[in-house]
């Protein structure tokens, strides 16, 4: 059976399966970060096919069982995410997107909805690198740990992405319980990623929605930042005081910025260049 | 508001720990785990509260070292020292 591996930053595991499931897996949330290997890793998975089920097995013990490819690969996708991120324990862990131009890396956080994913694309489109689309992990030397999943389209970025035939649908809740169905789309179809490289961290971009049609770029106080920054951390419960100077320490070295934005996909394109014109500018100005 | 006595010498907490950011800055309540950030005066108003400067010494040395201050530096003290006071941060109320 071929034996995938998964690396992202001091985290590592490892996946085995057979073809057809295989094909499944090369076209989950890791497509962009999947390597073939010679020997398991530390964490390995594994997924076989039983009287006509598949199981799923973590460390040699069963987690799920399901005759569905499609589900089982939703249990692994949100197991290994869990390990990964676990396992980089000294990272600051942060929900929001990350891209860098240039080697300069910068962070966007912002609630549901108010554009991270369009963003993303956008960056894309226009020549940045993606780092991470979900969790943006940033090491002690204020680097980004490239994290790079599959893009999650929701309903609301349907129509406005192209969505390869025949990709399976992922059935999601969203914030508000309701049952979304998603499309994970590989990050590649939309320009470079980065797989390995840790990206110096240079900005931070606090994503607001904006109801009229553009967008708003504009500096931020730090300690107004810090306070949104606190609100985004993967976990809040664990923040202790090495963390706060962490965290301090990392907005007096680091620009904080607002963006107000509608939709940035549906900008004009005069609008989406001066966006992306506006960003590159970001860490001249500190 | 409550109007503190000129020579009232208010004084943080001393278990809770202050981190100066560049614009301001964050205080930490392991107690009740809460977060405050403080802006550009606030902060500055929190380091004077050491107990060793009273009222009028803040208001003396926010109208000496803020030009342009937008309000009145008094009521800006007062409601400050008062909002740390209602916050639980002080220790000598």
């Amino acid at each position: 059976m071929p034996i995938y591996k998964i690396q992202v930053g001091a985290a590592e595991v490892s996946l085995e399966c057979n073809h057809p499931v295989a094909a499944g897996v090369e076209a989950s949330v890791f497509s962009a970060l999947l390597n073939p290997a010679s020997v398991p890793a530390k964490i390995h998975y594994r997924i076989l096919m039983q009287n006509g089920r598949l199981i799923l097995f973590r460390q040699k013990r069963p987690t799920h069982r399901n005759r569905q490819s499609v589900r089982i690969i939703y249990a692994l996708e949100w197991q290994v995410v869990n390990d990964l991120i676990e396992q980089n324990k000294t990272m600051l862990k942060l929900h929001g997107a990350a891209l860098s131009y240039q080697n300069n890396g910068f962070i966007f956080c912002g609630a549901p909805s108010t554009g991270k994913t369009s963003l993303a694309i956008l960056s894309m489109q226009k020549g940045w690198q993606l780092l991470s689309d979900e969790f943006a992990l940033l090491n002690t030397n204020r680097q980004i740990i490239p994290f790079p999943r599959n893009l999650i389209i929701k309903p609301h970025l349907r129509d406005r992405v192209t969505i390869p035939n025949g990709l399976p649908v992922f059935r999601l809740y969203d914030d508000s319980g309701d049952k979304i169905e998603t499309h994970y789309l590989s990050p590649l179809l939309f320009g470079r990623v980065n797989t390995g490289s840790p990206v110096p961290l240079k900005g931070i971009i606090f994503l607001e929605k904006n109801e009229q049609p553009g967008f708003d770029l504009q500096p931020m106080a730090r300690y107004a930042g810090f306070r949104l920054l606190i609100q985004h951390l993967f976990n809040r419960n664990k923040i202790g005081q090495k963390w706060i100077d962490y965290l301090v320490d990392l907005l007096n070295s680091c620009p904080v910025y607002s963006l107000k934005i509608s939709s940035p996909l549906e900008l004009p394109a005069t609008e989406q260049q001066a966006l992306m014109e506006q960003l590159t500018r970001i860490h001249q100005h500190d | 508001m409550e109007k503190f006595e000129p020579n009232f010498r208010p004084t943080v907490r001393p278990d809770l720990p202050f981190r100066e950011l560049c614009d301001g800055g964050v205080v930490y309540d392991y107690h009740t785990d809460t977060l405050h950030s403080l802006n550009t005066t606030a902060a500055y108003i929190w380091a004077l509260c050491d107990g060793n400067h009273t009222i009028a010494d803040i208001v003396a040395s926010i109208r000496e070292n803020f030009k342009n201050f937008e309000t009145d530096p008094d009521n800006e003290v007062h409601q400050t020292v008062e909002k740390f006071r209602t916050l639980n941060l002080l220790s000598n109320v």
